[in-house]
């Protein structure tokens, strides 16, 4: 059967009536075994009778803490406020009896033998805590403020701390530690559970090693935790660490543990204390990740950018500024200023831009061409955008965005030249197709003619003659059309009646439409007087839209007897003329009115040259007009040309 | 160099070819040619009444322009060979729209005379380009008409 293990607090009489109490017959009957008993007083009655009983004694009460299987802690001080103290510090799995209820079970017990007992001890009781209390109450009230400060300062400090007694058994746990590992105190004070927020198994902490005092074993965790002495505790250790299991994502901690050692110099304990890095770590982290964010940024931006100092010396230099202008970054930055790598007029134009504002508002430059030098001192073009940098608004320094324009001129002149070259093609195939054309009509007109001459058949030389002289008018026709498309020319204005103009062409037209089943009507205003414009010119446009409208009305090769063409003159609001040629014929699906002012383009197989509508366009805005169409497929097209009033 | 060629009129007497082009000037150069050279020559301007002359006339051969309003030579061709009763004439394919225009129309046509089945309906005899060579085309008519 187990022996029930107790301590007692207070040396004086009370403590003397229980140990005769217990001593009179024999412990063993009692199945008690007193492990200790502590008293401030080395004289104290009952210290000297423990000698002699072969009883541990303490003058510090907290040794008591430290003893294993100790079951029951005894109060005989006679001090409630003792008590209380006592309650709070004690290993939560010893049960205590305070010196209220112990004084009332000892008056109890003893008051079975009044002939012992009754004046002596009563009396004797209260006259000895009396005694006690006075003589006590001076040093006990030192110790115990001097412990209640440390306690204090334990419980109150913001770095989480815990304390270990020599058998490792948790005596303080304060509040910043529960709230770094999770763990109350409750739970933790008395026991060695101190592993259990930092691993996942049992594992002796540094605390444990130091408190065990084995070199080897010290050894081998200084170097594995990479531990340093403490600069401030005397054999005390520090560490950084980082533990996985607390928080979120781990904790890094700065832990700094040191032995407890008692007046000889033994380890009685150990205390830990941490320092909770982690919001430091992570924001280091994270403020090293925006670095290198906007370092990638700068570095691989295709602009280039170049950051400058409040004095104008350079403090970034990225590739692509690099690779604009040549230098190595570390042959410029800290070095040069920048307004080193600007010509003396592009230093002052950037300068008035900054604090002007040309190119977007002060202090901002937005889109303005300047022109740097490079390494071997060539104008480079960029274009450049940038901003002065404050700080608490002070002007700090500058950056500035530069992108090479030579590259963009580059590209620009190649896609020009790419465009000429596409027209130039596009224009030698209508015209060799066009040539072609005429080449066939001439090649048939010889043979016709030939043939006719051996065969003496007149007629048919006539008819060959045409065909030969037919073409030769159309080389005439696309050589002045290519002339007046190709050339730049002024219109050559005089005054002329456009109702008279109109009046001579349907005087030339008539003849051929009526050929072709076609009638033109004309629709005049009177009193339109005579407006500025190149006779000439004007005139082969009009020649031009009839003809169109006449092919129109019978570009279906039939001659249906129903076209008309019909010419009208208006006076337009800004003054001027209007001329408006519209026919009922075959009118233009959306491809052809697409593709209507596009060179050779034709719709009239061999008879069309393709320039036509590109000429009459071209000479209308030279005269500053406007020449627009409406059409719609099988009910007819109107075109429309606008001459404005000049004044000559 | 062009020559007038008048021989062997009497072996082509009776054979009628119908020339279809929107341009006078090419049916006048083409009917001289083919009449020097013993043909009888019917025209039309355009495919819609070069197709009504094909029913009305039964020419031996049609000389097709390809490109011409209302109706073009290869909307005519089709409906020919669509035609159980006119799909045996033989037709030549004339046309100024050559490799200039980046339209490679001989590829085309040649794969059609192969029975390409993308050629479909565009089964023809000949492919004759503009400007025309007299004797090319004589000699092409000849071939054809196995004369």
């Amino acid at each position: 059967m187990k022996k029930t293990n107790i301590a007692i607090i207070g040396g004086g009489h009370g403590c003397i009536k229980l140990l005769d109490l217990l001593f009179e017959e024999s412990q063993q009957k009692h199945n008690i075994n007193i492990l200790i008993i502590a008293d401030i007083n080395p004289q104290a009655p009952a210290i000297e009778r423990a000698l002699s009983l072969n009883i541990i004694t303490t003058a510090d009460y907290h040794d008591i803490f430290s003893i294993k299987d100790l079951d029951f802690l005894i109060d005989l001080t006679g001090d409630p406020e003792l008590s209380r103290l006592i309650e709070r510090e004690k290993p939560y799995n010893v049960k205590f009896i305070n010196s209220t209820s112990a004084r009332f079970f000892l008056n109890l017990i003893l008051s079975d033998k009044p002939d012992k007992f009754e004046d002596t001890y009563s009396k004797k009781l209260e006259k000895d805590v009396e005694d006690r209390t006075k003589e006590l109450k001076a040093s006990k009230l030192e110790t115990e403020r001097q412990k209640k400060t440390a306690e204090g300062i334990i419980y109150g400090s913001p770095a989480p701390m815990f304390v270990l007694n020599k058998d490792h058994r948790i005596i303080y746990w304060n509040k910043a530690c529960e709230k770094l590992t999770g763990f109350r105190s409750e739970e933790m004070i008395g026991t060695d559970r101190q592993w259990e927020p930092f691993y996942d198994h049992r594992k002796p902490l540094l605390a444990d090693v130091i408190i065990d005092n084995d070199a080897e074993r010290m050894d081998k965790v200084i170097s594995a935790m990479n531990l340093h002495k403490s600069s401030v505790v005397e054999d005390g250790y520090e560490s950084e660490f980082f533990v996985p299991n607390l928080g979120e994502g781990g904790a890094y901690l700065y832990i700094n543990a040191a032995p407890i050692k008692d007046e000889a110099g033994n380890i009685q304990g150990a205390i830990v204390s941490y320092q909770d890095f982690t919001e430091r770590v992570k924001m280091t982290q994270e403020i090293k990740r925006r670095e290198s964010f906007v370092q990638n940024l700068i570095q691989n931006s295709i602009d280039g950018i170049i950051a400058t100092d409040k004095k104008g010396k350079i403090t970034v230099f990225n590739r692509g500024a690099m690779e604009i202008l040549g230098y190595q970054p570390e042959e410029i930055i800290g070095r040069v200023r920048y307004r080193e790598i600007l010509s003396e007029k592009t230093a002052k134009d950037i300068r008035e831009a900054f604090y002007g504002n040309k190119f977007g508002p002060e202090g901002k430059i937005i889109n303005m061409d300047a022109d740097h030098l490079n390494k071997a001192r060539e104008i480079i073009p960029v274009r450049l955008s940038g901003t002065l940098i404050y700080e608490a608004g002070k002007e700090v320094g500058s950056v500035v965005f530069i992108q090479d324009l030579r590259e963009i001129y580059r590209l620009q002149k190649e896609k020009e030249k790419a465009e000429r070259m596409a027209a130039v093609g596009s224009t030698m195939a209508g015209l060799a197709h066009y040539i072609k054309n005429i080449l066939t009509g001439l090649q048939g007109g010889a043979y016709v003619l030939n043939s006719a001459i051996a065969k003496n058949d007149l007629e048919l030389v006539g008819k060959g003659w045409d065909m030969i002289r037919k073409n030769i008018d159309q080389i005439g026709t696309i050589v002045m059309d290519m002339l007046i498309y190709s050339r730049e020319r002024k219109p050559k204005y005089q005054l002329v009646d456009p109702n008279a103009l109109v009046k001579e062409l349907i005087d030339l037209m008539e003849e051929r439409a009526k050929l072709s089943g076609v009638k033109i009507e004309h629709d005049l205003k009177e009193g339109l007087g005579r407006v500025a414009m190149d006779e000439t010119a004007i005139h082969s446009c009009l020649l031009n839209l009839i003809t169109n409208a006449i092919d129109a009305c019978t570009l279906e090769g039939i001659v249906s007897g129903k076209g008309i063409v019909k010419i009208r003159t208006e006076r337009p609001e800004v003054g001027g003329v209007r001329f408006i040629v519209s026919d009922n014929g075959t009118g233009m699906d959306e491809d052809t009115q697409k593709r209507l002012f596009a060179d050779f383009f034709t719709t009239k197989g061999y008879r069309g040259t393709g320039l036509g509508l590109p000429v009459t366009q071209k000479i209308i805005s030279e005269h500053g007009g406007e020449l627009s169409f409406e059409s719609k497929p099988g009910q007819g097209t109107t075109f429309s040309i606008l001459l404005p009033e000049r004044v000559l | 160099m062009i020559t007038v060629m008048i021989n062997d009129g009497a072996l082509n007497i009776s054979k009628k070819i119908l020339i279809v082009d929107d341009d006078p000037d090419i049916v006048l150069f083409l009917s001289t040619l083919l009449q020097d050279n013993g043909f009888s020559t019917i025209d039309a301007p355009n495919g819609q009444i070069g197709l009504e002359k094909v029913k009305s006339e039964n020419p031996d051969l049609v000389l097709l322009d390809l490109m011409m309003p209302q109706k073009s030579g290869i909307s005519m061709l089709e409906d020919l060979k669509k035609d159980n009763n006119l799909k045996m004439i033989p037709v030549i394919m004339v046309t100024g729209v050559s490799a200039e225009t980046g339209i490679d129309l001989r590829s085309f046509f040649d794969r059609s005379l192969n029975g390409d089945k993308d050629g479909g309906l565009l089964r023809h005899e000949g492919f004759l380009e503009k400007p025309l060579d007299p004797q090319k085309v004589i000699r092409m008519l000849k071939k054809v008409l196995k004369l």
